[in-house]
């Protein structure tokens, strides 16, 4: 049962009839990670936590840079100088705003390495990691372990996002067929990237982990979803599996 | 006549050319012209040895070239094809 305070602090959410209290004891007990701590991840970290997600895993190992402010809600000039760790200052911002929920940092990249110690004890995964061999990673790990994977990117003003839920949906390999190379992968480096499309994005990523987390997982959208906020466009994708895909064609 | 849409990303290879109109028959045809037009792109879209990347998704409205007859699908004269190409920024 919710105590008190969660009752009025999760108020409104409460009254959205497909969460509820049910759903919202659900959050409460369950557990997300968010893989890198950039725009996207920022903007997921901001939603889910204040939407009482019990655990949160942040992933990332990086510093905060001044080119990152334009777009990355955490953080400020105070932080640029700091030069702490991107991880370890959300964690702290986060818990301002919601204490009732448990903020786990960790300073380190997301690796084939890496994945089944941090994957320990959570249900599902944010993709927000700036690149495809992180990704890919991702990827691997939430088939082999049977864990949700909302992948999200972003560049310029447009954005995909797609759920990979094992043995149910495609995953990045069925979407890709192979890791792209670095060269050939467009990026907020490459094509810029716009503060609007990160959070569409993230908010995106962010309806599916609730509706998985709070018990709706039948009713996560399995399409990709691709949106265009400059152009105001938005888009449903079917992306079948592959049945010989390399990845999860065994699944 | 089928247009191609180019989502923002490619649009930096097309000078901000959103869309682009072809006499092309297939989907193959239509991206070669595509290709000529622009030959920044080229790079983006087809490998060295010409063929169609294999990360980069084609769809003819809403399905997947894939399932339809890849390169050689035909395209009716309001044909709309898009293109999205592997993106990973965060």
């Amino acid at each position: 049962m919710l105590n008190d305070q969660q009752r009025v602090r999760y108020e409104r959410q409460l009254l959205f009839r497909p969460i509820g209290e049910a759903g919202q004891e659900r959050l409460r007990d369950g557990s997300a990670l968010i893989a890198g701590i950039g725009a996207i991840g920022c903007a997921a970290a901001m939603m889910l936590s204040r939407s009482g997600v019990g655990t949160l895993h942040l992933v990332d190992h990086d510093k905060v840079e001044l080119s990152n402010l334009q777009r990355q809600l955490l953080f400020d000039e105070a932080d640029v100088a700091s030069g702490r760790p991107k991880a370890e200052i959300a964690a702290e911002k986060l818990r301002l705003g919601n204490s009732d929920v448990a903020i786990v940092p960790h300073v380190e990249r997301f690796t084939d390495e890496s994945a089944e110690r941090l994957l320990q004890g959570v249900d599902v995964v944010v993709d927000a990691v700036d690149n495809f061999k992180a990704k890919f990673a991702l990827n691997r790990a939430c088939l082999a372990a049977g864990i949700p994977l909302l992948y999200g990117a972003v560049s310029g003003s447009f954005g995909l996002t797609m759920p990979v839920i094992p043995g149910r949906t495609a995953c990045l390999c069925c979407l890709y067929c192979e890791e792209p190379d670095p060269a050939s992968s467009e990026t907020a480096a490459t094509a810029g990237v716009i503060p609007p499309v990160v959070l569409t994005i993230a908010s995106l990523q962010c309806a599916q982990a609730l509706k998985w987390l709070s018990g709706a997982g039948e009713e996560m959208v399995t399409d990709v979803i691709q949106v265009d906020v400059w152009d105001g466009e938005f888009a449903l994708l079917p992306s079948p599996r592959r049945a010989n895909c390399v990845a999860c064609g065994n699944m | 006549m089928p247009t191609i849409k180019l989502p923002t990303p490619l649009r930096r290879f097309t000078g901000q050319t959103k869309t682009f109109d072809t006499a092309a028959a297939t989907v193959g045809e239509a991206l070669e012209a595509l290709a000529s037009q622009f030959p920044d792109i080229r790079g983006a879209l087809y490998t060295d040895t010409g063929d169609v990347k294999s990360f980069i998704r084609v769809f003819l409205g809403d399905q997947d070239i894939e399932g339809l007859q890849g390169l050689q699908t035909p395209l009716a004269a309001d044909a709309v094809v898009s293109i999205f190409p592997p993106i990973a920024g965060a």
